[in-house]
């Protein structure tokens, strides 16, 4: 296929300044059964910052998700987690510290929508430890904090597509994780969950003081919620960077092939973005 | 030269015997091949579904059991001809089949689950009417597995007339047969009406099998592998496909049968074609199903009237002990002779009651054992329709024990039990494996199973053949007969249960996690390979223990779980102790009930169990929703 890059080879591993990078990945690159999936990629993930990535279908953003929730090992290259190997967290260790969740979270029929959320102390409790006081405390906080304190016994099953959402996310803040990792959240929603997701998303960084990394396929909504895009393009890297950068119509063109214009009407709203 | 081929001289015997015996057994071969393979290309095209034959449709099965049926009756039966009855047979179970294919869009796995689940029920009941009617039907054995020998031209002149007259119809309908391949929207723009089409296409293959049935009994596979190969030549038009598979099934068959009389020769005892083919054509629809991308249906959630749970409790698992008591308690006291029924007191007839004790003790725990294997297996997969008799596991178990009692020579039961967990392990890596593959296909994943299990059949019933004396203890028992158990047996089986129960009650919690699938999981720190395996190696170890007691067809891990769940147990600790008690229940059940109902004879526990749980899996893949979620 092709060479490692060399910046891979000879990145500073080193752990990076205190409160600067939570992700570092230093030629982590992905391929199975010989196809490339992720090109070697030398790339930071600001702590503290609401990250969107952006990329067309099949672009390599899950991947580079499911990398960083180890769900995948990079087959090249490594991946550093707050200054240390990624793979160097024990397994509750590390999921104390990061939330993950799938595009499709499982369908969890037998479940009530408490007990998806109590899941989220398995890290912390294990399979032996009792549940105490502090754990039905941080499940009843999760749940009121998505708005679901009073739905706690419902059935998954039972609830709309943006309720479940937020269940699987109450399960994510039981955790207490400083970090979530969320591919596509708002895929199946539609307009108006979206924007309920995606405005909790926004305020829970803040009140929980979370980095938030999340695919999305809306670049408006990312625009409009995250404070640092990446974009990937075909498993590589094309833009990282705030928001204000990647709203020019010729950098949006070079990511999705496609002429693409912006308009801000008025001085504060969101910017829209078209494809001419 | 006159080798009298056509017309022997009366007084040379080999000349007779070629004539008579040889010559038809050869056409026999070719056209009945033949025609499966031609009955399976045309079903596979007109039903679009690479999954589907004579042997997964259930019309095979149907053939069988009436004709088996009609032997019972006999002399009224013979109003009609063999043809006729099997006709009805086939026509009935392949009717069935469609019925449910239609209740859910005719989705190619599921229409072979479903045949395959009719295929299971009537060969279930087909071994209990042979126990009963061992004189009258001794010939179903040889016969039911496809028995080639011939003594005169009879057959292969029925069999010609059926195949020419067959094959000419579907050549002529092959437009219509090749529109229908293509799609029913297109079918139907252009005029031909799809339905009737279909159904009179399908009417012809099926009379065609029954015929085959009739003559030869059921030769399995070659109707599903013949045209996948031929399929994978991508032949040109439907016409020429279907000649190709009525070409290369013909030389199949007498490839297979060429086989089994050369492995009669070697071994001394008969090998019947069927068997022969059933080894080879299982993994051919193993590596079909492999090769077939099925489409993944999407979660469907269930309806809730008030979107709460209403949680059984203690309450329910008190009525079930209290069932059990009553049940296990009846089949202890309650006994039937010639002379009618009777009630044993146990202060006066001790020695009775101590005979029968290792009995009842061991069906119900084998019965719990075998549940509590089921419920493991569903959360592995993920699905509630998975089950250690589906997946080959208990065939597996088989296969190890029945491998080391004859070849080996092994016949302490330690040792049995060892090999047996060997086998079911061995059965449950190669399903899992191809379960990974296929993670929300489920009814691929069961089909998968079904067919190691024949294959692991077909190689046990082909051991059998070739052993001696010994072999019939372990047939009793392969039919799940719980008479052979000794009490001491019986205490290694429970302390087994305890501490596997003790075990999976320990670990609740990362076991109520793997309903969640891998990833959720392996997401919120738990060591998600680790867990699998455990729970696998415990589901193996559950299911050849309980295969040793109750066989490998019982369905008790199928349906036990099941029930549990009906009976909303939800929990996982409640859940677990319904299914044991459930399990426990049906087995104890279906001893007593094989022990009384046609006393002075003895119908295996397994069996009965087996046919009221074929049963429930009929109706359970005939449900719309499939993909629910193993709870």
């Amino acid at each position: 296929m092709e060479t490692p890059s060399i910046t891979g080879e000879t990145a500073p591993a080193g752990p990076p300044a205190a409160g600067a990078d939570l992700f570092r990945l230093n030629g982590a690159g992905y391929i199975v059964g010989g196809t490339r999936i992720l090109a070697p990629l030398d790339l930071a993930i600001p702590a503290g910052r609401f990250v969107a990535l952006l990329g067309h279908n099949g672009s390599g953003k899950s991947t580079l998700l499911s990398m960083l929730g180890r769900q995948l090992v990079p087959s090249e290259g490594e991946i550093v987690f707050a200054g240390d190997a990624i793979g160097r967290y024990g397994s509750r260790e590390f999921a104390r510290r990061v939330g993950w969740l799938p595009q499709q979270p499982p369908l969890a029929a037998s479940m009530t929508v408490a007990e998806v959320a109590r899941l989220g102390r398995y890290p912390w409790r294990g399979a032996f430890g009792r549940h105490g006081a502090r754990d039905e405390r941080a499940v009843a906080d999760a749940l009121d904090r998505v708005g679901l304190a009073t739905m706690g016994e419902r059935a998954m099953t039972s609830l709309s597509g943006g309720e479940r959402q937020r269940a699987w996310l109450a399960m994510l803040l039981a955790q207490e994780p400083a970090c979530l990792l969320l591919d596509e959240p708002t895929a199946a929603l539609d307009l108006k969950h979206q924007l309920e997701v995606l405005r909790l998303l926004s305020s829970l960084k803040e009140t929980h003081d979370l980095t938030i990394v999340m695919a999305i396929h809306d670049v408006g909504m990312a625009v409009r919620f995250a404070d640092h895009l990446i974009a990937l393009k075909a498993g590589r890297t094309v833009f990282a960077g705030p928001p204000e950068a990647l709203t020019k119509p010729d950098v949006l063109s070079a990511i999705y092939d496609l002429p693409i214009g912006t308009v801000r009407p008025g001085e504060t709203g969101p910017t829209i973005v078209y494809p001419l | 030269m006159r080798l009298g081929l056509f017309d022997p001289p009366e007084d040379v015997f080999a000349a007779v015997m070629f004539h008579y015996a040889t010559l038809p057994r050869i056409v026999v071969s070719l056209v009945a091949g033949a025609s499966l393979g031609l009955a399976g290309a045309a079903m596979q095209a007109v039903l679009r579904n690479p999954l589907a034959s004579p042997t997964t449709l259930g019309v095979s099965a149907g053939a069988q059991f009436a004709l088996a049926l009609a032997a019972l009756a006999g002399p009224a039966a013979t109003v009609l001809p063999r043809e006729a009855w099997s006709l009805c047979g086939a026509l009935a179970a392949t009717g069935l089949v469609y019925l449910i294919g239609r209740r859910t869009g005719f989705e190619p796995a599921r229409l072979a689950l479903a045949g395959m689940a009719i295929t299971l029920f009537l060969s279930a009941a087909s071994a209990a009417l042979i126990l009963f009617n061992e004189q009258q039907l001794a010939f179903l054995f040889l016969w039911g597995s496809g028995h080639l020998a011939q003594s005169d031209w009879t057959s292969a002149t029925i069999l010609i007339a059926a195949f020419v007259a067959a094959l000419a119809a579907l050549i002529a309908a092959s437009r219509a047969i090749g529109l229908l391949a293509v799609g029913d929207q297109l079918a139907a723009s252009v005029g031909l009406k799809t339905e009737t089409a279909r159904l009179a296409v399908l009417l012809l293959a099926v009379a065609l099998t029954a015929c085959v049935v009739t003559r030869i009994g059921v030769v399995g596979f070659v109707g599903l592998a013949i045209p996948a190969i031929v399929r994978l030549c991508r032949p040109r038009s439907v016409a020429r496909s279907l000649l190709a598979s009525a070409v290369l099934g013909g030389l199949a068959l007498f490839a297979a049968d060429a086989l089994a009389q050369l492995s009669s020769e070697l071994t001394g005892r008969l090998v019947p074609a069927g068997a022969v083919t059933a080894l080879f054509g299982a993994p051919v629809l193993f590596v079909l199903l492999s090769r077939t991308r099925l489409p993944a249906r999407p979660h469907q959630p269930a309806g809730h009237t008030d979107g709460r749970f209403h949680d059984a409790g203690l309450g329910l698992l008190a009525g079930l002990a209290a069932t059990l008591v009553v049940v296990a308690a009846a089949a202890l006291l309650i006994g039937r002779t010639g002379a009618g029924w009777e009630l044993l007191a146990p202060s006066g007839d001790g020695a009775l009651f101590l005979a029968r004790l290792p009995r009842v003790a061991g069906a119900l725990l084998a019965g719990a054992a075998i549940a509590l294997s089921g419920l493991l297996v569903q959360k592995i997969v993920g699905n509630d329709l998975a089950s250690p008799e589906l997946l080959g596991i208990s065939n597996g178990a088989a296969a190890g024990i029945v491998f080391s009692a004859l070849v080996l020579g092994v016949l302490s039961r330690t040792a049995l039990l060892l090999s047996g967990i060997v086998g079911a392990l061995g059965a449950t890596l190669v399903v899992l494996w191809f379960a990974r593959r296929h993670r929300d296909q489920i009814a691929a994943v069961l089909l998968a199973g079904i067919a190691l299990g024949v294959f692991l059949d077909s190689i046990i019933r082909i051991a059998l053949a070739t052993a001696s004396m010994q072999a019939v203890a372990l047939l009793t028992w392969l039919s799940g007969s719980s008479v052979l158990v000794s009490l001491p047996e019986v205490l290694g089986l429970g302390l087994l249960l305890a501490a596997t129960v003790a075990v999976v009650l320990a670990f609740r919690r990362p076991v109520a996690l793997i309903d969640l699938g891998a990833e959720v999981p392996q997401a919120l720190g738990l060591k998600v390979r680790a867990v699998q395996t455990g729970m696998l190696a415990l589901a193996a170890l559950l299911a050849s223990a309980a295969t040793m007691v109750i066989g490998p067809l019982s369905f008790v891990g199928l349906l036990a779980p099941h029930l549990a769940r009906a009976l909303r147990a939800r929990r996982l600790a409640v859940q677990v102790a319904a299914t044991l008690l459930l399990g426990a229940i049906v087995m104890t059940l279906s001893d007593f009930v094989g022990r009384v109902a046609m006393a002075p004879w003895q119908v295996p526990g397994g069996l009965v169990a087996g046919l009221v749980g074929s049963l429930g899996f009929i109706l359970l893949t005939s449900r719309r929703r499939v993909a629910g979620a193993g709870a």
